[in-house]
């Protein structure tokens, strides 16, 4: 009886330690892929798949040796018809084994994008290594450019850059996230298009070239990736969004537009804007604004016609009155609040127009007219995305300046 | 033989004593043959021997039987109311003169027989002072004291006293059995059959006496150090429990130390434990019941319960678990433990084992049953749960919230102390997309120049800490400081700094440690540590699936596992009525119920509203 | 021949005991199923599956209330000898089958999740002998670890659908109807199936005490099981819509990668490993030990442990026979056929025999 006990052990163990490593890498024998590139290549048909590999350190260089900061990480690119044969090429080329369990972005070249992403996107939710919450960017240029002049101002590792960079467009809404769940959904959804962030390599001679979507009274020009008038730091750029229809890219959002694109989406926290002072059209007005609540969308079909009445609210602070008109005073804030509504209204209006010029639906309006259909079959044949370009869109928007920072009223300057 | 005594031979042995090497002469080594003693009894001398006791036995036989015809004529002769005839006296003073011839051969019989223990004690002294010293292998084992001495009674009576020097305490055995005995100033006559009643109602002054009649009960007796009043013509003897050996102090606990609450342990000497209990739990429910265990070193073990709260049917498991135990020696209660106890091939321990008498007592007021040994300082409580054993008597001395804080952080030890390792290499092995990017980075630099996989490390760590454990176990107190200082910081720095494991393994290694001695239960945390061994080898296999599968194996086994009829996991599983113990404790006034898996006969502790003073007003105010 | 009486067990054990048979392919890609037939009224469909089995469990209950003893001898009573032992050998073969189905399922799951690249017949092995080790420790061991786990498999699955917080919109829930009235109906109606193993508390029926504990048990169970259903259908929907929905495989998997808080709190599929396994492991053993015990009765033996090794190595076999994904989805679609058979027909028969026979017990053929 011992015997046979003493056997099955032994067959157990063997069998369970003879089958390989079933999967398991030890930590340092793996390497970290923490973005990947697609350009189109020369040759028809194939794509050009840049690895932005992280260099393993700490995140701070202890070993930083002779003044030079230590390399983040090493970019390497391979020509292929596909994502996974690149993938397997890249063995060949790095002695450890590649990873993507920690990729943080998929960028896309603009011109593989105006061309159509189906090949590339359409199956990458199947291999089990992508995740929902990597981001999408497109990049005007080439991304195996982009990634070589992607060197982080501050020395922290590519990881925690990319990171927080997709973390912080919070703060000014001047550019937007775009998981690839998000991403995917918008491909793959009747009620709505996909949109990605923009990025684009910097020059940093600052040169800048605005786009030309101001409107008259917003007193700030608008810039798209790339082209922001700046010198020093990292060449690589997070400003605005690329938007697409179906799968091809057919615009591109100013980081105004995209700020406006948050307001629609429910997702501008905070921002500052600038508008034309009302009383002294020399001068602007600054104010620190946030939506007070979601955006109230309420839509009905007449004749077959979808309508769209979009309800705005915002709320803030004045940060800036440089004009030392008492602006803090009843009559005259209502003056400014009609000020600002208005500018951001001809916004919005001018970004739904462009949006609409090209047919693509990111605001996902599509979602607010399902209530209206009982059954899956109806909604199809609805069309939503086709039928975009003919909504009539109307924006409402209400500015409540609360609070006015830390001053009560602005004295004038003497002696002047 | 022809060279024997010639020159030359004789000049070459004499060169070669010279110049050999002589191997000094030692005696051979001593190897312990192997036992046939049973082919070999039965077959030397076996008629020779035989032919003569059966000599000796007839001998003894037509004596007896001539006694017993004179006696018979004796009695006849007195009914009748007739002088005794020189006749009869003659007969009797021949049957002397053969008795005493006999008596060598009476005694030698002793030599060739097996003396039973259930032989009666004899009338003659010398009789049983030979049967004592066959017994105890006299004079070459050293210890027993036989001392004669002679009662002052009318006639005197020859008397014997034994007891094991050393057991007994000397003073106590001279004021108790010998200064009444020698000084004893009775007018009756010794030789009325209730003498020995007498000599023990009137003239010994000790709390625990008995007559024994048989030789088992009268070794007991002496291997327990009372000691024996055997009297000439006499087939009882006296047992005078006069036990005295030296022992150790009730002292501090050593394993259970709490800062606040009693600080008083069990020692070694039985009757000192049980005291300390009753001193607690002063109830005259209080049972204490007696078994003696072993057959060749008879040690008492005693089971105590509150009768009027325990289950008797739990009450007479128990028992029955004790009397049916057939074994040589049992010294310790731990012993007794795995020989009564349900899964003893399991390393989860099935009852409390504890040296605070605090601990009994709270335990036997839920209705437990507590199982002390002789000689050993640690008390059994069964039955208990898993959840029990994760309780420390400090619990009760602090303020509930902070107490619940504390046992909710044992609970996340225990699980820590059981899993850290497996989960921590198969998250950085199997699944490293859990661990933020700049860690598994920072990991990666850690393990630049490791030779061995993340498990051997593991493995290799955990062995080091274990022998670091064991080796202080046994380091002599003055070394203790020295080897934790070489052994800790010397050996775990230049370990990393050697590059033979990483430093996040030896962090992992360490919180494990740590944790493991936050388990209040020495031998559940050793438990727990075996666990983590098989855990951790399934996670190098499988990962994360290895771990779920291990960790569902160990709870089903421990879900199936019985503590003296109760479910091991009561009361979680299977669901109990709990009164608030389980991991959260709650407050004294609102721990009303008995656990209901103890089956209690009684199950209300103290009614709902325990505290009287919340419902009267206060003594002065308004309201009354 | 001496009846085997199953132990004592509580109401807490007869729910975790339901809820584990009924609940673990929530896991699974049941609901991607639903998804493609009824679209956004998915939700819909799981509440009406849980409803019909939920009646149906009560008529069984009703008839053991009027007639006693276990659903067995219930069987025996009402449609004969003969009769009943083909319905117990229906039971434990459907009981058997959907053991070696889920088994399946939860290595493939394994396979594509959590183990990629190790051995497809080591990880079933390991599975099949936990499974085995689960249900040779008899039914008490595996309600108890159920009782055991069961907080910790609610909590972690409410968390992960509290974390998608984010991803919610609302407006995927609509068009309500989804595909149409008729699939509703159709997918209702015959996905109670899935709940075909609660009836191992009337077939086990001497453990509890009498018939209001076994209510209990049903409706806290089976609601139990029906609540966290409706919950992962009603977030799987919010937070993919049905047109990524009916791509996924693994809904349960795909959630909770999705979980994005911040860039600390990212990637923590890992740790919910834990949790579906021990849940899947305890669900396939307690369908395996139905299905031993029924075929303890069919065969009319004594003892019940030395067929559960048997019947192990029979279930790891099955497990193995289809030959890709696709096969083991048609097999189980099948396997739902059966079962719906097994909780419509079956009760609906002893009830129509029960008002045949009136309330005269003297008459039946014992």
């Amino acid at each position: 009886m011992l015997i046979r006990i003493g056997l099955v052990v032994i067959l157990v163990i063997c069998n369970a330690f003879s089958l390989g490593c079933n999967g398991s890498h030890e930590p340092d024998s793996l390497v970290y892929i923490v973005a990947i590139g697609f350009d189109k290549a020369k040759e028809p048909g194939k794509i050009e798949v840049s690895f932005q590999i992280a260099v393993p350190r700490t995140g701070s260089s202890s070993e930083g040796g002779g003044g030079e900061t230590k390399k983040n990480a090493i970019v390497i690119t391979i020509e292929a018809v596909t994502l996974a044969e690149a993938y397997n090429l890249l063995d060949s080329a790095i002695s450890y084994t590649p990873t993507l369990s920690h990729t943080k972005i998929l960028v896309f070249s603009e011109e593989l994008a105006r061309e159509g992403l189906q090949d590339v996107m359409g199956p990458i939710m199947r291999f089990r290594q992508y995740r929902g919450s990597m981001h999408v960017a497109i990049v005007k240029g080439t991304a195996a450019d982009f990634f070589k002049n992607n060197q982080p101002a501050f020395d922290i590792t590519l990881s925690k850059y990319y990171e927080t960079m997709l973390e912080s467009y919070q703060e000014s809404a001047y550019y937007l996230d775009s998981s690839l769940h998000t991403f995917y959904m918008g491909l793959k959804s009747p009620s709505g298009q996909a949109y990605a962030t923009l990025v684009a390599v910097n020059p940093t001679t600052g040169n800048g070239a605005p786009a030309d979507s101001k409107v008259p009274e917003g007193k700030a020009e608008t810039y798209i990736a790339g082209d922001m008038p700046r010198q020093g730091g990292n060449k690589a750029e997070f400003m605005g969004t690329a938007i697409f229809r179906g799968d091809k890219m057919v615009g591109v959002l100013d980081n105004d537009e995209t700020r406006m694109l948050s307001m629609l989406l429910g997702a501008f926290d905070k921002g500052f804007v600038s508008v034309v002072d009302p009383l002294e059209p020399k001068r602007s007005v600054n104010a620190f604004l946030g939506l007070e609540q979601g955006p109230s969308i309420k839509t009905h079909i007449g004749n077959g016609i979808p309508y769209i009445q979009v309800q705005i609210k915002l709320e803030g602070e004045i940060t800036a009155i440089p004009s030392g008109i008492q602006y803090e005073r009843e009559e005259y804030l209502s003056l400014l609040e009609e000020q600002f509504s208005q500018v951001i209204t001809e916004r919005l209006e001018k970004m739904l127009q462009h949006t609409q010029a090209v047919g693509s639906d990111v605001v996902s309006f599509g979602f607010y007219f399902r209530p209206y259909f009982l059954t899956r079959l109806e909604f199809n044949e609805f069309n939503w995305n086709d039928r975009y370009s003919e909504a009539q869109i109307e924006v409402h928007v209400k500015t409540n300046l609360r609070r006015y920072g830390l001053m009560m009223k602005t004295s004038p300057i003497q002696g002047k | 033989m022809i060279l024997d005594n010639k020159l030359i031979t004789k000049i070459i042995s004499f060169f070669k004593k010279l110049i050999l090497y002589q191997e000094p002469a030692l005696p051979d080594r001593f190897v312990l043959q192997e036992n046939d003693c049973d082919a070999k009894a039965l077959d030397s001398g076996f008629p020779q021997q035989i032919t003569q006791t059966l000599e000796e036995l007839n001998t003894l036989l037509r004596y007896a039987y001539r006694l017993e015809h004179h006696l018979e004529t004796v009695v006849a002769t007195l009914r009748q109311g007739k002088r005794v005839d020189p006749q009869i006296i003659q007969e009797y003073q021949s049957l002397q003169k053969q008795q005493r011839e006999n008596e060598p051969l009476q005694l030698g019989y002793y030599d060739n027989s097996h003396i039973s223990k259930d032989y009666p004690v004899s009338a003659s002294l010398k009789e049983n002072a030979i049967v004592l010293s066959k017994l105890y292998h006299l004079p070459q084992n050293t210890g027993i004291v036989m001392r004669p001495f002679t009662i002052p009674e009318t006639p005197s009576l020859k008397a014997m006293l034994v007891y094991m020097e050393g057991l007994s305490d000397k003073k106590y055995i001279t004021t108790v059995v010998l200064k009444p005995l020698m000084t004893i100033q009775s007018q009756k006559s010794t030789s009325s059959d209730d003498a020995i009643e007498r000599i023990m109602k009137e003239n010994i002054p000790n709390g625990k006496t008995k007559k024994t009649s048989n030789f088992r009960d009268i070794q007991q007796g002496i291997n327990s150090g009372s000691v024996i009043l055997f009297l000439e013509g006499f087939t009882e003897a006296i047992q005078v429990d006069t036990k005295g050996w030296e022992h150790r102090n009730v002292d501090r606990p050593v394993f259970e130390q709490t800062v606040r609450g009693p600080q008083v342990a069990f020692g070694e000497v039985l009757a000192v434990n049980t005291s300390l209990i009753r001193s607690l739990c002063r109830s005259s429910d209080l049972m204490s019941e007696e078994f003696l265990l072993g057959s060749r070193s008879q040690l008492t073990a005693v089971v105590m319960y509150i009768e009027s709260i325990a289950n008797p049917s739990l009450v007479a498991e128990v028992k029955r678990r004790i009397k049916s135990i057939q074994t040589d020696f049992l010294v310790d209660s731990d012993v007794l433990q795995q020989m009564i106890g349900d899964h003893p091939n399991s390393p989860f321990p099935t009852t409390a084992s504890t040296e605070r008498p605090d601990h009994v007592a709270s335990n036997l007021s839920e209705g437990r049953i507590a199982i002390l040994m002789d000689g050993s300082p640690f008390v059994l409580v069964a039955p208990i749960t898993f959840f029990s054993l994760m309780h420390s008597p400090e619990d009760y001395s602090m303020q509930t919230p902070y107490s619940s804080f504390i046992r909710v952080l044992r609970w996340i030890c225990i699980i820590i102390a059981l899993m850290l390792p497996a989960v921590f290499l198969s998250i950085s092995t199997f699944h490293q997309e859990a661990i933020p990017t700049d860690l598994a980075l920072a990991i990666s630099v850690a393990r630049d120049q490791v030779p061995f996989p993340t498990f051997i490390e593991i493995l290799l760590l955990d062995m080091a800490f274990e022998l670091l454990r064991e080796a202080g176990l046994r380091i002599p107190g003055i070394l203790g400081p020295t080897i934790g200082i070489v052994g800790g910081i010397i050996l775990g720095q230049a370990i990393v700094a050697a590059k033979i494991v990483s430093p996040i393994v030896i962090i992992v290694i360490a919180t494990t440690g740590l944790t493991s001695f936050v388990i209040p239960d020495y031998r559940l945390s050793a438990a727990i540590r075996l666990m983590r061994f098989l855990l951790t080898t399934l996670a190098a296999i499988l990962g994360l699936v290895g771990v779920s599968v291990g960790l569902l194996i160990l709870l089903l086994v421990l879900c199936n596992m019985k503590s003296y009829g109760i479910p091991y996991m009561a009361p979680l599983a299977p669901k109990t009525i709990t009164g608030l113990d389980v991991v959260i404790g709650g407050p004294a006034y609102r721990q009303e119920r008995r656990p209901d898996v103890l089956q209690a006969k009684d199950v209300t502790r103290q009614p709902h509203i325990s505290r009287g003073w919340i419902e009267e007003p206060p003594e002065g105010s308004d309201q009354s | 021949m001496k009846h085997y009486h199953p132990p004592n067990m509580g109401i807490m054990s007869g729910v975790s005991l339901v809820f584990i048979g009924t609940a673990p392919r929530v896991f699974l890609h049941q609901s991607t199923e639903q998804l493609s037939i009824n679209g956004e009224a998915a939700w819909l469909g799981v509440l009406m599956n849980s409803l019909c089995s939920l009646i149906m469990m009560l008529i069984v209950l009703f008839l053991i209330n009027k007639l006693g003893g276990d659903f067995l001898s219930v069987c025996n009573k009402l449609v004969g000898k003969r009769v009943s032992w083909i319905i117990q050998l229906f039971y434990s073969l459907i009981f058997l089958i959907s053991a070696a189905l889920l088994l399946r399922d939860y290595v493939e799951s394994t396979k594509l999740s959590a183990l990629h690249d190790a051995n497809y017949q080591l990880i079933t092995l390991v599975y099949g002998f936990t499974v085995m080790i689960a249900a040779y420790l008899r039914i008490e061991a595996i309600a108890r670890a159920g009782c055991f786990v069961l907080p910790f498999i609610l909590v972690g699955s409410i968390l992960v659908t509290i974390l998608l917080y984010p991803f919610y919109q609302i407006y995927q829930l609509l068009p309500l109807l989804g595909n149409g009235f008729k699939p509703l109906l159709i997918s209702g109606f015959r996905g109670a199936g899935y709940n075909l193993l609660a009836l191992l508390i009337v077939i086990l029926a001497p453990s509890y005490q009498n018939v209001r504990t076994m209510k209990v048990c049903f409706l806290w169970g089976l609601g139990g099981s029906a609540a966290l259903k409706l919950l992962y259908m009603l977030v799987f929907l919010l937070t993919f819509g049905v047109e990524v929905g009916m791509e996924k495989i693994l809904p349960f998997f795909e959630m909770a990668r999705l979980v994005f808080v911040n860039h600390y709190l990212q990637r923590i599929e890992a740790p919910f490993i834990i949790i579906w396994v021990m849940f899947g492991m305890l669900a396939i053993a307690l369908s395996l030990y139905i299905a031993v015990y029924l075929a303890r009765h069919i065969l009319n033996l004594t003892i019940l442990r030395p067929l559960i090794p048997l019947l192990s190595v029979l279930t790891i076999a099955i497990s193995m026979l289809p030959e890709n994904f696709d096969q083991v989805t048609k097999y189980e679609g099948l396997l739902l056929n059966a079962e719906a058979i097994g909780i419509y027909l079956i009760p609906l028969m002893l009830l129509v025999a029960y008002f045949i026979k009136g309330k005269d017990e003297k008459c039946s053929s014992e």
